[in-house]
């Protein structure tokens, strides 16, 4: 596509529908989402707060040029999984707005690594276009520089599509904290600098560890979904990328359609609010082109979309 | 609501405050606040006279009413250096000297007479937790229960006690015997709580040896209190300090009510995240009071995570954070003008009377 320097790119929403997740994982998922802050009631009940149609549209509206929409395996632990096929049917319906992930659940039950995952993310690659992959090591008990997962590494590097991991917990029992830290990609980076590895919800709360990472990894990148149900937070961790000069590897999104919205709410608050609040505390504020570097342009460098 | 039935609602809530004078305390919205503070004041001075003329102090507080029920300080100790190794005292006088402590209490482990603390206590708290220690695997020291009961009975309606527990012995293996003196604290003494320090110990909180006596504890329907924090204790070391560890036993034992001391300093994120996982978990903030600008930012994280209202007053007294009442104070008011003072938002009465003892009311049922 062609860049702009001021377009806006959502580079973490999903795509969700009952009828895949397992009635555990709804309960925790619909929970967490009314502990978190200020969300949509009907977002509170249903893992799809509202039509597809009229989530894209609120998207749009919003200024978002283009969307990332990941799929979700957490087969392992959650017996939940939004499939590679189902995303792949949602972006053909908006093939020039949105762009898939694919997911995979790396290990089985006694922990042995699934060979068959290489074949599913080279189909999601090959056949349905997708531009990255997804893992949750937290959701799945398993640590991100577990040998085990090198293969799957290794294949992203060759199809040259980055892997975003969540490594960053919510609510959910059943997933353990020792599994959600962002520190063991300081393994993987190292063992592989020529993936382009992204850490979800800027590793929230250990903003301190991703700016590490970042700064010692230059093929580490974060995204902010999620974290805006705390600002102040937030803004420290901003404030911190600044500091530690990785700012520009820090990416919009979302984490709609069940949290971030409105997303012209969202959008608004790196626009004005961030910098309110920065000088509101005396500390530096960001100037236009790193807040456009967060809406869009740093992903449109960093990522194939 | 309209102008005056804003000025009724702050009119008759009237709240006695131990040990302070009768206080009247005028609520208002912030409007309307700054309005009387900054400008004429009208509204408020025939009010105000009115009560200064009956004895009672006028204050200006925030827009909600004051549900404070008792203050509670929810770590504090008892020493006494007949129960210490020396490598232990040298340890602890070496850590309060990093802190702005008096110089007695670098030098004297208990820096003030008991009676004398317990003064301190009396003037400042409704309730005060008094925490054993037993740190013998490691520091060759320990507490015992019967000097915590000879001193929780002097003021038994202020006193409560939990007790210390080492649970490993040299070899690495349960000490079964902890089992039956737990049940004792609780049964015979009436403890109401049990301390460990995995830190000092040298030891994990998620070791699967350590689960009999968490089960032990939950039967028993008592708080486990955790130092899951920093420590410059030679010899404790700092990878068994890091809370993050208690989230497995906390999604372990869902029922089992768990606390952090310290505010885990300094994982208070950590602590944060925890809090928000596992309702089962509590934070006090005794010692890190030293640093009440992190305190203030760990109070402002706790509150965007939702968990302010699982987070406890607590000094860690008589050695350091003394006079309590100081401590009291400064979450009554200096947090707040800290806060005002960076440019953060501020905390709202509710907030600071759960803080000051509201909170651990409730999910300590004290």
């Amino acid at each position: 596509m062609r860049w702009q320097n001021n377009m806006i790119i959502d580079a973490h929403t999903h795509i969700w529908d009952e009828t895949y997740a397992s009635k555990e994982y709804l309960e925790e998922a619909l929970s967490h989402r009314k502990r978190v802050g200020d969300v949509d009631p009907a977002a509170t009940k249903h893992w799809m707060p509202l039509p597809r149609e009229a989530w894209v549209a609120e998207l749009k509206e919003a200024g978002i040029e283009k969307a990332i929409v990941l799929a979700f395996d957490l087969t392992r632990v959650f017996k939940t999984k939004i499939p590679d096929d189902f995303v792949a049917d949602y972006v053909k319906e908006y093939p020039d707005f949105l762009v898939g992930y694919g997911s995979a659940e790396p290990l089985d039950d006694v922990g042995k690594f699934k060979k068959s995952v290489l074949d599913d993310v080279e189909k999601a690659v090959n056949e349905y276009g997708f531009k990255g992959l997804k893992l949750y090591p937290w959701y799945g008990n398993y640590s991100a520089d577990d040998k085990a997962l090198y293969p799957l590494y290794e294949k992203c590097l060759e199809l040259k599509i980055p892997v975003l991991l969540h490594v960053s917990p919510e609510n959910l029992p059943k997933a353990y904290l020792q599994y959600g830290t962002p520190l063991p990609l300081d393994n993987v980076a190292t063992d592989f600098p020529g993936l382009k590895i992204g850490i979800a919800h800027f590793g929230s709360p250990w903003m301190t560890e991703c700016c590490l990472l970042m700064q010692k990894h230059p093929n580490i990148y974060v995204d902010i979904s999620e974290t805006f149900y705390r600002p102040t937070q937030l803004t420290w961790g901003l404030i911190m990328a600044k500091e530690y000069r990785v700012l520009n590897r820090i990416l919009f999104g979302t984490d709609g359609p069940g949290l971030g919205r409105p997303v012209k709410k969202t959008v608004n608050w790196l626009k004005t609010d961030l910098n309110r609040l920065s000088r509101g505390s005396g500390w530096p504020t960001f100037d236009q082109d790193e807040i456009n570097g967060i809406l869009g342009a740093n992903a449109a460098r960093i990522l194939p979309l | 609501m309209g102008f005056w039935e804003q000025m009724l609602l702050g009119f008759f809530h009237f709240r006695r405050i131990s040990p302070q004078p009768a206080q009247l305390k005028l609520y208002t919205s912030s409007p309307l606040r700054s309005h009387w503070l900054g400008g004429s004041k009208k509204g408020a001075s025939s009010l105000s006279l009115l009560a200064i003329h009956k004895g009672i102090t006028v204050l200006f507080t925030g827009n909600s009413p004051s549900t404070l029920t008792m203050i509670v300080d929810t770590h504090v100790h008892i020493w006494d250096e007949k129960y210490c190794s020396r490598e232990m005292l040298d340890a602890i006088f070496a850590h309060r000297a990093t802190l702005p402590t008096d110089s007695t209490a670098q030098r004297r482990l208990m820096p003030i007479p008991m009676e004398a603390w317990l003064e301190d206590l009396r003037g400042a708290l409704d309730k005060a937790i008094v925490i054993g220690i037993d740190i013998t695997r490691v520091f060759g020291t320990r507490i015992p229960d019967q000097f915590l009961l000879e001193f929780i009975k002097m003021d038994p309606d202020l006193l409560l006690a939990y007790t210390g527990v080492e649970p490993l012995d040299e070899n690495n293996n349960f000490k079964e015997e902890v089992l039956d003196e737990v049940e004792k604290s609780v049964n015979e003494y009436g403890f109401k709580g049990v301390k460990l320090m995995p830190v000092h110990g040298n030891y994990y909180a998620n070791n699967k040896k350590l689960y009999p006596l968490y089960e032990k504890c939950l039967d028993l329907r008592i708080p486990i209190l955790f130092h899951l924090a920093g420590s410059s204790f030679p010899k404790a070391m700092l990878k068994y300090a890091d809370p993050i560890v208690l989230d497995e036993v906390a999604v372990d034992f869902p029922e089992l009510r768990m606390g952090l001391a310290h505010f885990g300093y300094p994982w208070a994120e950590t602590c944060c995240v925890l809090l928000q996982r596992n309702r089962n978990l509590f934070v006090d903030i005794s010692e890190v009071l030293y640093r009440p600008r992190w305190v203030a930012s760990g109070l402002q994280l706790a509150k965007e995570y939702g968990v302010l209202d699982r987070i406890f007053f607590a000094t860690d007294g008589p050695g350091v954070c003394r006079p309590v009442e100081k401590y009291v104070e400064w979450c009554r008011t200096g947090l707040n003008e800290l806060c005002k003072n960076s440019g953060l938002p501020t905390f709202t009465q509710g907030e600071i009377d759960g803080l000051l003892g509201d909170n651990a009311v409730k999910f300590l049922g004290l």
